[in-house]
């Protein structure tokens, strides 16, 4: 019987299969571009994260509706984004979204109405620097619709965790307040680096 | 012939702990991350003064624990601004030893300091770390990855001092703690006669 295990071990092991390294060329490769795009860029992932902090420590109604609000903003930003012109203050704007992070730093709930409008418009500023003009047609549905799925699962996983590490234990407030300082700084050094370099 | 037996096994187990050259560290983003973070965790000068901060802070308890390492990576950027702009600070590596040698003492002697008072000691000796650090900056190939290496560095060193501050709710640990502060203190007198020259 253990032979037989080795030996089938040793037949998948001479089995590989190929790699796919490069799933662009495959059949949904816009799809995986758009949902790696923000998770392999610093730029997009810290303040995504922050924002996540920062809905985690606001009432549940509030942190209900951003969960699917926000992907929904990333996803209309990035086909809003074909019909704008490229600017180069989108830059600026996608730094000046790190300041999402005085949330988290504050550790308390914002007004419902504060709260939704901050976070749409980190979305559309996000969503827009998201747009990819050499895209179209369905190719750039599948692009958004990764851009959106990685802005949901960031969003959701981020928040959940913070939301329940916060109300089992009240010291991890000062966790999220002291990621959102971490955060604050990143934005002040790389703007910094942006305007003085 | 058993002697060379064992020869072989050293030059064997010395092959096994062989570490890579590493030497492109500054190449592109995971360059940056990496070699911001290593950076204050190589230079001693910084990472003496950085677990100095949470063990101040885990001695003063509450609100201190959270407000310190929250005030100084946020400060520490706008320090690491000043070094990106170029601007004038001289005394650098003197400022750096002397916020081993304050900090340290200040762990030593268990100071109870206002907490304004604490806040703005630590805020004033952040501002020679992020300049140190800013100086160095525009060499990284990534400044983002680079930024955020360092300011996370700097918070998990703060973490590990708040975590040997938890030492201080034993009467031997708050002993051990005092006696680590004022190890930090010559630490930083040996900076200060280095800087000196």
């Amino acid at each position: 019987m253990n032979r037989a295990r080795y030996l089938c071990l040793c037949v998948g092991l001479c089995l590989p299969s190929l790699a796919h390294a490069h799933l662009v060329s495959a059949r949904f490769g816009d799809f995986y571009s758009g949902l790696l795009h923000p998770l392999t860029s610093v730029i997009h992932i810290v303040p995504w994260m922050a924002l996540a902090l920062g809905n985690g420590v606001q009432a549940l109604p509030q942190a209900r509706c951003v969960l699917w609000l926000f992907p929904l903003v990333v996803g209309l930003g990035v086909v809003c984004g074909l019909f704008m012109p490229p600017s180069q203050s989108l830059e600026f704007g996608v730094i000046a979204t790190f300041g999402v992070a005085l949330v988290a730093v504050a550790g308390r709930a914002l007004p419902a109405g504060v709260w939704v409008l901050l976070v749409s418009s980190v979305g559309v500023v996000h969503g827009l620097a998201h747009a990819e003009p050499a895209l179209e047609g369905r190719a750039l549905m599948l692009y958004a619709a990764g851009v959106t799925l990685a802005a949901h699962w960031i969003i959701l996983s981020v928040t959940a965790t913070t939301y329940w590490l916060c109300r089992r234990w009240a010291w991890c407030v000062i966790g999220v307040r002291a990621l959102g300082s971490w955060v604050l700084a990143m934005g002040v050094l790389f703007g910094g680096y942006r305007l003085l370099v | 012939m058993r002697l060379s037996s064992r020869l072989r096994l050293f030059w064997f187990l010395l092959t096994l702990i062989s570490f890579p050259a590493l030497a492109h560290t500054d190449a592109g983003v995971a360059g940056g991350l990496l070699s911001g973070f290593i950076h204050p965790v190589k230079g001693v000068d910084h990472l003496v003064a950085m677990i100095a901060v949470g063990l101040w802070g885990a001695q003063l308890r509450q609100p201190a624990i959270w407000l310190l390492p929250i005030t100084f990576p946020l400060v520490m950027a706008f320090g690491g601004l000043a070094g990106l702009a170029g601007l004038p600070l001289p005394g650098l590596e003197i400022g750096i030893a002397a916020s081993a040698i304050a900090l340290g003492l200040a762990v030593g002697f268990a100071w109870r300091a206002p907490l304004w008072l604490a806040g703005l000691l630590v805020a004033l000796f952040a501002v020679f770390h992020g300049y140190a650090h800013g100086r160095e900056l525009p060499q990284a190939a990534n400044p983002l990855a680079y930024g955020a290496g360092f300011v996370v560095a700097t918070g998990l060193l703060h973490l590990c001092g708040i975590g040997l501050g938890a030492l201080t709710h034993w009467p031997r640990g708050a002993q051990w703690v005092r006696a680590l502060g004022v190890g930090i203190a010559v630490c930083g007198g040996y900076f200060l006669l280095a800087a000196a020259g």
